[in-house]
């Protein structure tokens, strides 16, 4: 074991070697008096209404953001600061983000279970080269690009979210550049396992009852994409995704994607993402088959009050096990988004789930409340 | 599925060691395809835009032949430790030799070839011991203005550019620079030049052709002690600091192969004077440079001068210059209300680039509590929104103070975002290999059309107004905090000693909502 962490390090600091990262702007100067350098932020997110495909139909939100609280701590590292610049390699930033989520039950509030989820939890570690980061910690996949107007909270969904099941995960992630006008993103990460609520809390009869879902069992996922850099209006990129993906008791699937994107973005108006991946998963039992994904999204900055945002979303699956059943699901996603003051949003959520090859046609609105919204690192 | 608290990753007979295997691999995966993709890093001399190299320019290949041996020698003076008002902190080992690290002596070498555009060199500086400093391939144009504006809007630009210092730092860890040292070298002086960590080279502000070299090092035997402090002092510490000359006609040949289409006559780089006199008629059109898309809402919160803001130094560079009596008659202000009732005595540099404090500079601040007005604009621009001019004017003011190209996404709370007079403006220091382009720019590789530009002009003809005879010599912004809703403005005095003025600007919530969208579409 120690060996192997000792092996470990190596890999790290090798890695370290390779990042490239901005440095300083040459025209900055830093301040003689310490500013704050240490921040805490909390967001309340209410979300709740009308959604055929829940249990009871109306209640608590069990797509999209859920009604939560969460906690953040952003740290920016003083002695980098201080110092100026970096020599090799040094962590230059810290943050620390959770959320204690409601997990509505078929039982309403009566069985409600409250589940701790990791959010943005990570360390970024600044190198002696230009326009690269390497974070260690709980983060969003490098599974494409999906740039948001209004991203805190947001009730439009990433595709990795929907495909994999989740947007986060835990690990070593680094992007670097390849040229002037290409972009490297990697990330190795252990397939989901932290993501979804780890830890909950029910209520029941007999009191509070505390769970856990951490069950390790080799899972992981290995990502890349290679694009154009995110400061241009364009971006293009492919990406790929390979791993076995984390369940808790059952068999776990194994994935393999490829896909490609592109990202136009104009000023800060508006933004439109279109993606497809195609690829393959893999369970002993049914063998493997195919699956196609394609999201479109559009976000727009409207006047100083209104944010609006729509995607559409399609996954088609092949055959699973000879059954004669190709699972398809056409969803959309909207959001009208209204700024009730700097750090809080009032959103209305509708969706339509046009097609689906169970036959269930289910649509919903939804009404978000999110306050501390807006965070500016 | 109902169970007790388990242990991390201890749930029905998880194996911890199965994590690492996966992320072994993936990570060896990485860096395989890291190291066989090439870790791409921006070279200024790298050729671009076309392949292949080139001879040098004629007209500059021709003054090296002209030197002997094609080496052109030009001469160096420091100061030594006798001379107290070289700002910042001093290396244990700084001018504690008459010989070693005194670099009196630098070789400039033409490259045979280069690319298009560039005039490369190879510099070594040369102690009277025998030691060299060498940076080699360097591109003599980083340390050349460029003349961006047409007309007679030129003649302001040239000089704001040649009254700014301006220059390049090469980096030890990318080995932008190397030392060799003398054979009879001194333990101490091995021990400083293991210590070195930066060679900076600068083309000085106060005389035409006068430039400046810097060798700084880094101690960190009290770093830890600073972090406990309330101030950023950093670990930079001066080992040398010396000037020199650079050739005339080599400078006039840089000028004109920098800028070919200069409608004006480059040899008044040579003479400040005549050309300060020549400025004051040119009407600085700003019709054509922006296009200003409406005023925005703003909230003025605090004018320095009105609220009894104390004077204190904003960074450290004023903390190290008040420190050794700079700002020769500091005791008699307070507050920046007081830099209105009496003149400011600050030290001048004096003929061979040193300052004077024995001979100050006066500066009447009077219409600093004249300027009560701070108005910002949105600027057209294809890229974002976010970019703005900053116009700082007062009712009984003949001039307006115009900011402009400011993008708002770049500003943060734990540095200042300088601006110097003129157009596009070198900083004062920029890194010999340019940061790689992302929604900021090394000013040589910015877009003209976000490029920015500060002026006094005069508000009823609208004529360039020289801000040196005001004693004003650079703008500072930032954030006050991470909320990045509140702007801090100071102007900045001659040789950056004290900030004359300040004020704190509100801005509205939608534009602090498009800052923080622009820095997560583009910036993540």
């Amino acid at each position: 074991m120690k060996a192997l962490k000792k092996v470990c390090l190596l890999v790290l600091l090798s890695a370290g070697m390779l990042q490239v990262r901005p440095a300083p702007g040459q025209a900055f100067k830093t301040r003689l008096y310490k500013p704050d350098h240490t921040f805490f932020y909390y967001q309340l997110n209410f979300h709740s209404g009308f959604d055929a495909g829940a249990p009871g139909g109306y209640g608590l939100a069990t797509r999209g953001p859920r009604t939560q609280v969460s906690f953040e701590w952003f740290v920016k590292d003083e002695r980098r600061i201080q110092r100026g610049y970096t020599r090799l390699l040094t962590p230059n930033a810290w943050n620390v983000k959770f959320a204690l989520e409601m997990m509505p039950q078929a039982g309403g509030f009566r069985d409600m279970k409250v589940g701790f989820r990791l959010l943005d939890t990570w360390i970024n570690v600044s190198t002696k080269w230009d326009r690269t980061s390497l974070r260690i910690g709980h983060k969003s996949l490098p599974y494409g690009h999906n740039p948001r107007i209004d991203g805190t909270m947001s009730f439009l969904p990433n595709q990795a979210g929907l495909d994999l099941g989740f947007g986060r995960d835990t690990g070593l992630f680094f992007k670097t550049p390849l040229s002037e006008r290409l972009d490297l993103e990697l990330a190795a990460t252990a397939g989901g396992f932290l993501s979804g609520a780890p830890f909950y809390v029910q209520w029941t009869g007999e009191g509070a009852r505390f769970d856990t879902k951490l069950n390790y069992r080799g899972s992981w996922l290995g990502s890349v994409r290679v694009g154009t850099p995110t400061f241009k209006d364009n971006e293009y990129g492919l990406f790929a995704v390979a791993g076995t993906l984390h369940n808790f008791d059952r068999p776990m699937v194994r994935v393999a994607r490829i896909g490609g994107e592109w990202v136009v973005k104009r000023k800060e108006m508006w933004k439109m993402v279109n993606q497809v991946t195609v690829g393959t998963n893999y369970l002993s039992e049914f063998g493997s088959w195919g699956v196609v994904n394609v999201l479109n999204s559009m976000e727009m900055f409207y006047n100083r009050k209104f944010r609006l945002g729509m995607t559409h979303a399609l996954h088609l699956e092949g055959d699973r096990g000879n059954t004669g059943v190709r699972p398809f699901k056409g969803t959309l996603y909207g959001t009208v988004s209204y700024v009730l003051y700097r750090d809080a949003r009032f959103r209305i959520n509708p969706y339509l789930e046009y097609n689906d090859n169970t036959g269930q046609r289910d649509a919903g609105v939804l009404f978000q409340v999110c306050v501390g919204c807006g965070l500016r690192k | 599925m109902m169970s007790t608290p388990r242990g991390f990753l201890c749930a029905k007979g998880a194996d911890t060691q199965r994590l690492f295997p996966g992320l072994f691999l993936a990570l060896a995966l990485m860096l395989t395809t890291g190291v066989v993709s090439g870790c791409y890093s921006y070279q200024w001399t790298a050729s671009k835009a076309e392949r292949g190299l080139a001879e040098p320019p004629a007209p500059v290949a021709k003054i090296f032949e002209a030197a002997p041996g094609g080496t052109l020698v030009m001469a160096l003076e420091d100061p030594g430790r006798d001379y107290r008002f070289d700002p910042g902190e001093k290396d244990a080992a700084y001018a504690v030799d008459e010989q070693q690290m005194r670099f009196r002596r630098v070789e400039m070498r033409l490259r045979d070839r280069m690319p298009p555009g560039q005039v490369l060199v190879d510099l070594s500086f040369i102690d009277d011991a025998g030691t060299k400093v060498e940076a080699r391939t360097v591109d003599l144009m980083r340390l050349v203005p460029r003349i961006d504006l047409p007309g007679e809007m030129q003649k302001p630009e040239l000089l704001l550019e040649e009254y700014g210092r301006f220059g390049v730092t090469f980096r030890r860890e990318h080995d932008e620079f190397a030392i060799e040292l003398a054979e009879d070298a001194s333990p101490e002086m091995r021990e400083a030049a293991g210590r070195v960590y930066r060679l900076g080279v600068f083309n000085n502000c106060l005389d035409p052709t006068k430039w400046e070299m810097t060798l700084t090092t880094e101690d960190y035997g009290d770093f830890d002690a600073r972090l406990e402090s309330d101030l950023y002092l950093n670990q930079n510490r001066t080992l040398s600091h010396s000037w020199f000359y650079l050739d005339k006609d080599l400078y006039m040949t840089l000028m004109r192969l920098k800028n070919p289409d200069l409608e004006i006559d480059p040899a008044l780089a040579l003479d400040y004077m005549k050309l300060a006199d020549q400025v004051e008629d040119a009407v600085i059109d700003f019709d054509r440079l922006r296009k200003v898309h409406g005023k925005l809402d703003t909230h003025v919160i605090e004018i320095g001068h009105q609220t009894g803001r104390k004077l204190e130094p904003i960074v450290a560079e004023q903390y190290y210059k008040w420190d050794i009596g700079l700002f020769v008659n500091r005791d008699r202000f307070e507050t920046y209300a007081d830099l209105t009732k009496e003149p400011a005595k600050v030290a001048q540099f004096a003929d061979r680039g040193f300052y004077q404090p024995d001979h100050p500079k006066v500066f009447n601040y009077w219409w600093t509590g004249k300027m009560d007005r701070v108005s910002f604009y949105r600027i057209d621009q294809p890229d974002s929104d976010c970019y703005v001019e900053i116009v700082l004017d007062g009712e009984e003011l003949p001039f307006k103070l115009t900011l402009g190209n400011v993008d708002m996404a770049m500003l943060n709370e734990q540095q200042f975002l300088t601006f110097g007079f003129g157009f596009n403006s070198y900083p004062k220091t920029r890194r010999y290999n340019p940061a790689q382009s992302t929604i900021a720019y090394d000013p040589e590789l910015r877009p003209d059309r976000i490029k920015p530009y500060l002026f006094l002009t005069d508000k009823e003809t609208g004529r360039f107004v020289n801000n040196i005879n005001y004693g004003v010599e650079k703008v500072y912004i930032g954030w006050e905090s991470i909320d990045k809703n509140v702007l801090e403005i100071y102007l900045l005095s001659y040789e950056r000693i004290t900030p004359i003025w300040m004020a704190r600007v509100q801005i509205s919530d939608a534009m602090a909502d498009m800052i923080r969208v622009r820095r997560n579409m583009y910036n993540y």
